[in-house]
């Protein structure tokens, strides 16, 4: 990592050195030096009364210490029969035929419906934040005069100081639906921020997209300019909201490209392995799986069906030789290991593909969107995508990849980044009117954030 | 040729060569000269040591302290220091050494003076750009905000040994020797701040960790 880092630091220095070209910060500190005596004291920030600057940091103490709110300690929780835990982002399933009570020490409890999946984001003093991934969660958060708990299902964010309330989140369907029983509560979502009470009844919402974007199936990048059938549709589209519910924006018709449903292959990816394996998704009935070719390599194997002795690629990844496993193995090892690895395993092998500027790292993404849909990776890869995408003078598939993971992970770690490059990524496609929609998305979630200025600049 | 003469021929000689560091024999030589008319006092010796390290003294605080708006203050500073301190330079061939330590101290100073008053301080030091980067993209821009972001949160000995060493890409000896620490030391403040610069890319700013695994792409987008 140290050459990274120096890598990086070169970087930095470059830049920097651009700042030190302008000589007017040095020409007026020359004039400072020319006008005062060569041996003048240096503008030091001393007490000149030293018992008087003990008074006063002596006084400020006693003021802070006073005010201090006492000791706070984060809370924690106890999933169902398990231990007491602060760990975050762990995913926690309920079983198909029984809740699951989430109970927190400052009181709350979110209770997971049978099937329904949710993890902690955020531990506090003061409270939580818990994200619904799917299923139905029914919360009682303790009332507490500091009590910030929040719960994200989707896009939407419902903020709560005390009350008792149910919520809905369907991301196949994309349909949200919250229920408040007792006060009140703030629901944030892509339309805006209101308020819910229990005379509101159920409030549901269907997600309009802002591009029509359909997520199923994954784009899978053609190993060769004749696209393979079998890497096609490798599974079912996940229902969606229907055309109905989507927004349609119109590009000008002076574009010379409109941007697909989906991002086209790309271009820094043409030169891989000769075959891609078909692979059926956990999520893909049986009957559903489409029919392999002769020709191509066998499906994964299960773990019943799994050699004694571990492939070539697993130990190297174990070991986290990542840049072995491009650099060292045969095509099929490697495919081996694309289609065998689990998510993280294919996340750090992309990452190596990018550190060594090996053309399959978009593969590599792709087969995680393509093989763990629906999950952090997958919606990363999303996003890697797109920078990879911008990288390599493609704007509008940039822009393409970069909604498709600002849809999946509206809070998600990268999302400002993501909405920030997309308003790079249209102005360098030259499309004014989705630009201005993006800046304005980008000012209205991130008003302080590093391309507000580049936002503005673009409604102004 | 007298003394004084000589000083004045130093001095004329260091004016002609603003903002240029010299290398070598003749780099030896002209600190030789500027330092003996530092010391004697020659009305124009301060100039026209500003002018042959003014542009290096600059440099090193960006490196360690970013954007910063005190920056022509704590410039300032390091010349007014040198200037008061140059009676303590015994060789004046290390001029450069001994002013590279200055300034480090300096922006060390600046880096603590901060920490300690963090306590106080209930809303977040104002933090303008004194001199806007004449860079192209945003992304630049961003990268350089980011990467002082996580070096802010760093220890200021651990920030220095970053900066020195991978931003200012001093040797290791160079930049122990302008810390003021052993080479040992230093390996070890180094190391630490690998770490936890890492560490904290990783915890708060994914993006930026992301970006250290393809570096150069920040070049090939902005040329």
């Amino acid at each position: 990592m140290n050459e990274r880092l120096e890598r990086l630091g070169a970087e930095v220095a470059r830049i920097q050195n651009e700042a030190l070209a302008d000589g007017r910060r040095r020409n007026a500190v020359r004039g400072r030096l020319r006008r005062a005596p060569v041996l003048s004291e240096r503008p030091a920030l001393r007490f000149r009364r030293p018992a008087l600057g003990f008074a006063l940091a002596s006084g400020a103490l006693a003021v802070i210490l006073l005010m201090w709110p006492g000791e706070s300690e984060v809370i924690g929780y106890r999933a169902g029969e398990q231990s007491v835990s602060s760990r975050v982002d762990e995913w926690i399933a309920a079983p198909n035929n029984q809740t699951l009570p989430i109970v927190f020490s400052d009181g709350s409890t979110v209770k997971l419906s049978p099937g329904s999946r949710a993890r902690v984001r955020r531990l506090s003093a003061v409270g939580a934040s818990v994200e619904l991934e799917h299923g139905e969660a029914t919360v009682h958060v303790h009332h507490g005069s500091e009590t910030r708990w929040a719960l994200e299902a989707g896009p939407f964010v419902v903020h709560v100081i005390g009350t008792r309330f149910r919520v809905q989140w369907e991301p196949s369907e994309e349909v949200f639906a919250l229920e408040v029983f007792e006060g009140a509560v703030r629901l944030s979502g892509p339309r805006g921020t209101r308020h819910v009470s229990r005379s509101d009844g159920e409030v549901r919402a269907k997600l309009r997209p802002p591009v029509q974007v359909k997520p199923e199936p994954e784009p899978i990048i053609e190993p060769s300019p004749a696209p393979s059938p079998a890497v096609r549709a490798p599974r079912p589209a996940v229902a969606t909201s229907s055309d109905d519910g989507v927004e349609q924006i119109q590009r000008p018709s002076s574009e010379p490209r409109p941007l697909s449903s989906r991002p086209p292959p790309a271009p820094l990816e043409l030169n891989l392995p000769p075959k891609i394996p078909e692979v059926v998704s956990d999520e893909t009935p049986a009957s559903e799986a489409p029919a392999l070719a002769e020709s191509d390599p066998p499906p994964i194997q299960t773990e019943e069906s799994a050699p004694v002795s571990e492939p070539a690629w697993k130990e190297l990844a174990e070991n986290s030789e990542y840049e072995e496993v491009l650099s060292s193995l045969s095509p099929e090892q490697f495919e081996e290991a694309v289609w065998q690895g689990d998510a993280s395993d294919l996340v750090n092998l992309a990452a190596a593909a990018r550190r060594t500027r090996d053309a399959r790292a978009g593969y590599i993404y792709n087969v995680v969107r393509s093989r763990f849909s629906g999950t952090d990776s997958a919606a990363n890869a999303a996003f890697m995508l797109g920078r990879m995408q911008f990288h390599a003078g493609a704007p509008g598939v940039a822009a393409t990849w970069l909604e498709t993971y600002l849809r999946e992970r509206p809070n998600g770690r990268f999302a400002r980044e993501a909405a920030g490059r997309l308003i790079e990524a249209y102005l360098r496609a030259d499309d004014t009117s989705r630009a201005t929609a993006a800046a304005q998305r980008y000012l209205a979630r991130h008003p302080r954030g590093p391309h507000a200025a580049l936002a503005r600049s673009v409604l102004q | 040729m007298d003394g004084s003469m000589a000083v004045s021929e130093a001095v004329s000689t260091l004016s002609r060569n603003s903002d240029e560091l010299r290398d070598g024999e003749e780099s030896v030589r002209g600190d030789a000269a500027l330092v003996a008319s530092l010391k004697s006092g020659h009305p124009e010796a301060p100039a026209a040591f500003f002018d042959a390290y003014g542009r290096y003294v600059e440099r090193l605080l960006l490196r360690v302290l970013g954007r910063d708006h005190e920056m022509e203050d704590l410039l300032h500073d390091v010349f007014v220091q040198a200037l008061a301190n140059i009676g303590q330079l015994r060789d004046p061939s290390r001029l450069k050494a001994w002013l590279a330590r200055m300034t480090v101290f300096v922006a060390r100073g600046a880096l603590r003076r901060r920490r300690r008053g963090k306590w106080l301080v209930f809303m977040p030091a104002q933090e303008l750009p004194d001199q806007k980067i004449p860079a192209t993209s945003h992304e630049i821009r961003d990268l350089l905000d980011r990467v002082f972001a996580v070096l802010h949160c760093l220890h200021p000995n651990d920030r220095i040994a970053f900066s020195l060493r991978y931003i200012e890409g001093l040797t290791l000896p160079e930049a122990a020797n302008a810390s003021g620490v052993s080479l040992a030391t230093f390996k070890r403040r180094l190391k630490r701040s690998d770490k936890e610069f890492l560490a904290r890319a990783q915890r708060n700013d994914h993006a930026l960790y992301e970006t250290l695994l393809e570096t150069p792409r920040w070049r090939t987008s902005d040329e």
